[in-house]
């Protein structure tokens, strides 16, 4: 098991060494890109660009009609070597689970059914989320709120530049989140309209980093456009999430209930 | 009575949309093994140290598993990735004082030049070398790929397999190798071999002159570091697989040379491996002593390695009711680090840091997460009982992160030798040419805001080995935690 998942990633990851440098060397640029302007044409409003990226996944009614999603893939952290088998649950109206089984450690789960939140993984045990990492959990599966970017969920939408973001043209938007005061930057591809990345400040008990994630390859699941590749740069670290599998409108219940390790530290 | 356990990333979510879940899980896995700290590479110096471990006068890089001879396929794109990593990744802009730039005009006419992977692998190891600080080495791409165990800290042992147990450790005391403790029942115990006796020599080699060349080195004088070199270069000679024999010699507590042929057992534990970090053998202990009318439970283990992380909680559970708790980490070399924060939480009924990474762009506080379920999902306290906890120069890394941060909070009292001194969170990243380079991304300070790296944990209670102890069958190190920890047990002694 071990060796087929090493044969299956590592060498192929040292073959193509200088792509992923490249890629790293892009990810790492977007601090320092300078927005310029494109053209002499106005900004468009945040909530065009919703839109028209909202049409170029399938359109707002199909997502609408949407009440669960599951989607299976591979975590990969290349500089580490390690690779997880992942599957991600998320519910209307704000439910999210997630596990990933990575070989040497075991399966580390997440989620929250709406009320709590929860990790639990081989290494530190079972935890509930408190505090920032509570309400980043909230925020986190409100189900159509992220589907959507819908307006009434931000207390503020913005476009503030056209900047080169993964070697694309984008258009950078900030939004803020309503119900909890987060603020991200959203970018939107000028050519395709597809949101084709994003940057944020995650919060944990750990402290503060900075996520940039780049979106890409998305593919028609039932009708419905969704990334299937992200890069995210954590601090240093480059992990890659390849997603083979969406399906919708099919997550029991179950996926989203209280692991028996979290129950206890739940105060009645 | 005693039990050994054979065997079996954190989390952080933000979802913008059903499409960005996995980032959540992403952060996850960033904060364990983004502090992913382990001293189980080779040293920086491992130069210096193949400079004096010739086998009987055969060259250490010379072994058949080697693949040092291989001719090298575009050494300067090896090179330059490594070089770029480093420089895109190291928490000091200033590189420790070394001038980044320059090095790499420096070395990568002498990398483009390697004919062979044993010609690059000096000028990789040379340049991680001027850093000075732990964590930075290169680990052999057919160490890490290996199916089993074995040392890594040179060259793979010429003639024996790896990954076997003679049921016996060692330490280097006094300019010597000596046995501070022998398994009964184990190959060495069976044929006579006990504790306080001294290595002379290997299959007809003497140990004491590479061991005093060693010591010799002028470029890093501190003791610990020459008692790392030394165990490193025991414990390759000393390596073996199950079934191979050795031959070797000793020094017993009379003064006599016995020579003994020993045949290697099955290893305790499990293989773990963990990404591109080379196989490891992981293995935990426990037992309940009785100690002035107490009982103790004992915990060893001997890396932190994930595989251990539910021997862990199922000997806490164990262990529950004990008046109080040892944990001998001696030898502990590292894993990775995120352990540490799940092991001290059974400790503590508090979030406690126990030390903060400075990386780039990125500070990050190990913190505790305070155990309050057992194995069996029942509700439970952490254990508040006295905690000691032993250590040694040869525990390090995610040991010293565990032990100054537990100590700085005064929730651990330490006892034995001074801790190593390296402490940096690191990272084993694959290079084009399939050799690891194993690198720090951050540096580490405890809990009082003082590097770990370098100064490492000086215990509470400095409690060195000496060989008439182990000769007389005494721990010193273990017996004063034992004893103290009787002492501080607030139960009153059983009937």
């Amino acid at each position: 098991m071990l060796q087929t998942s090493r044969s299956s990633m590592v060498r192929p990851f040292a073959r193509s060494m200088g792509r992923t440098l490249s890629a790293v060397a892009t990810l790492a640029a977007l601090a320092v890109t300078v927005p310029h302007a494109l053209g002499a044409q106005p900004l468009p409003p945040a909530s065009d660009l919703v839109a028209r990226h909202l049409t170029a996944i399938g359109g707002a009614d199909a997502f609408k009609s949407i009440t669960s999603v599951r989607q299976v893939g591979v975590m990969e952290m290349p500089s580490m070597g390690l690779q997880a088998q992942a599957e991600n649950y998320a519910a209307a109206p704000n439910k999210m689970s997630m596990k990933a089984s990575i070989p040497g450690i075991g399966e580390i789960v997440s989620g929250t059914n709406g009320d709590v939140a929860w990790q639990v993984n081989p290494m530190q045990g079972p935890r509930l989320l408190e505090e920032k990492e509570l309400v980043d959990a909230r925020d986190a599966a409100d189900f159509y709120g992220n589907m959507l970017l819908a307006a009434d969920r931000f207390s503020k939408m913005e476009t503030v530049g056209v900047v080169s973001f993964a070697d694309e043209q984008a258009y950078q938007v900030k939004f803020t989140r309503k119900s909890s005061g987060r603020e991200s930057t959203q970018y939107f591809s000028v050519a395709s309209g597809l949101l084709i990345g994003s940057e944020a400040t995650q919060e944990s008990a750990m402290g503060s980093t900075t996520m940039v994630t780049v979106l890409g390859d998305y593919k028609d699941f039932a009708g419905r456009k969704f990334p299937t590749r992200s890069e995210a740069m954590v601090g240093p670290t480059r992990i890659v999430l390849k997603i083979n599998e969406v399906s919708v409108n099919d997550v029991p219940e179950a996926a989203f209930s209280v692991p028996d390790a979290v129950r206890p530290l739940i105060r009645k | 009575m005693r039990f050994r356990l054979s065997a079996p990333l954190p989390n952080r979510r933000r979802l913008m949309r059903p499409g960005l879940a996995f980032s959540a899980m992403a952060s996850s896995m960033a904060s364990s093994v983004l502090v992913g700290a382990c001293a189980l590479a080779p040293a920086p110096r491992t130069s210096a140290l193949a400079a004096v471990s010739p086998v009987c006068g055969q060259a250490a890089t010379s072994a058949p598993t080697s693949r040092n001879a291989q001719a090298v396929v575009n050494p300067v794109a090896t090179f330059d990735t490594a070089w770029s990593i480093i420089r895109r990744t190291h928490w000091d802009t200033t590189y420790n004082g070394v001038n980044w730039l320059a090095l790499r005009d420096e070395l990568r006419p002498r990398a483009a030049a390697a004919h062979n992977r044993g010609e690059l692998r000096l000028v990789l190891t040379e340049m991680v070398g001027r850093l000075r600080q732990s964590h930075f080495a290169i680990i052999p791409q057919e160490l890490a790929d290996a199916e089993r165990s074995a040392d890594t800290t040179a060259a793979a042992q010429p003639t024996r397999g790896g990954g076997g147990s003679l049921g016996w450790r060692f330490r280097y005391i006094d300019g010597a190798m000596v046995l501070t403790g022998v398994d009964s029942g184990g190959p060495a115990w069976s044929s006579g071999v006990r504790t306080g006796w001294t290595v002379q020599a290997v299959d007809g080699c003497p140990l004491s002159p590479r061991l005093a060349a060693l010591g010799a080195l002028a470029d890093d004088p501190d003791p610990r570091h020459v008692a790392l070199r030394a165990f490193q270069l025991a414990s390759r000679l000393l390596d073996g697989g199950e079934g191979d024999r050795i031959t070797v010699s000793l020094i017993d507590d009379q003064q006599h040379l016995q020579t003994r042929t020993l045949t290697y057992a099955a290893a305790p534990g499990t293989v773990t491996k963990f990404g591109n970090l080379p196989p490891i053998l992981a293995h935990l202990e426990w037992e309940r002593v009785r100690q002035d009318g107490r009982t103790i439970g004992v915990i060893r283990f001997n890396t932190w390695m994930p595989v251990l992380s539910a021997q862990f909680d199922a000997a806490m559970d164990s262990l529950r009711t004990a008046d109080a708790i040892v944990l001998d980490v001696r030898g502990n070399l590292g894993g990775v680090g995120g352990m540490s924060m799940g092991i001290a939480g059974h400790f503590v009924d508090t979030v406690l840091s126990l030390g903060t990474m400075h990386q780039r762009g990125a500070t990050l506080r190990m913190v505790t997460n305070p155990r309050r379920v057992d194995t069996r999902a029942r509700a439970v306290k952490p254990f508040a009982g006295p905690l000691a906890l032993v250590v040694d120069e040869l525990s390090a890394s995610t040991t010293e992160i565990f032990a100054g941060g537990l100590q700085g909070h005064r929730r651990a009292t330490v006892f034995g030798t001074r801790t190593a001194g390296q402490a940096l969170p690191s990272v084993p990243e694959r290079l084009p040419n399939g050799d690891i380079l194993y690198h720090a991304i951050a540096d580490f300070l405890g809990p009082t805001g003082t590097p770990v790296e370098g100064a490492g944990v000086l215990p509470d209670h400095v409690t060195p080995p000496t060989v008439r102890a182990l000769v007389e069958g005494r721990d010193p190190a273990l017996q004063a935690a034992l004893h103290w920890a009787a002492t501080l047990a607030s139960r009153p002694p059983a009937p």
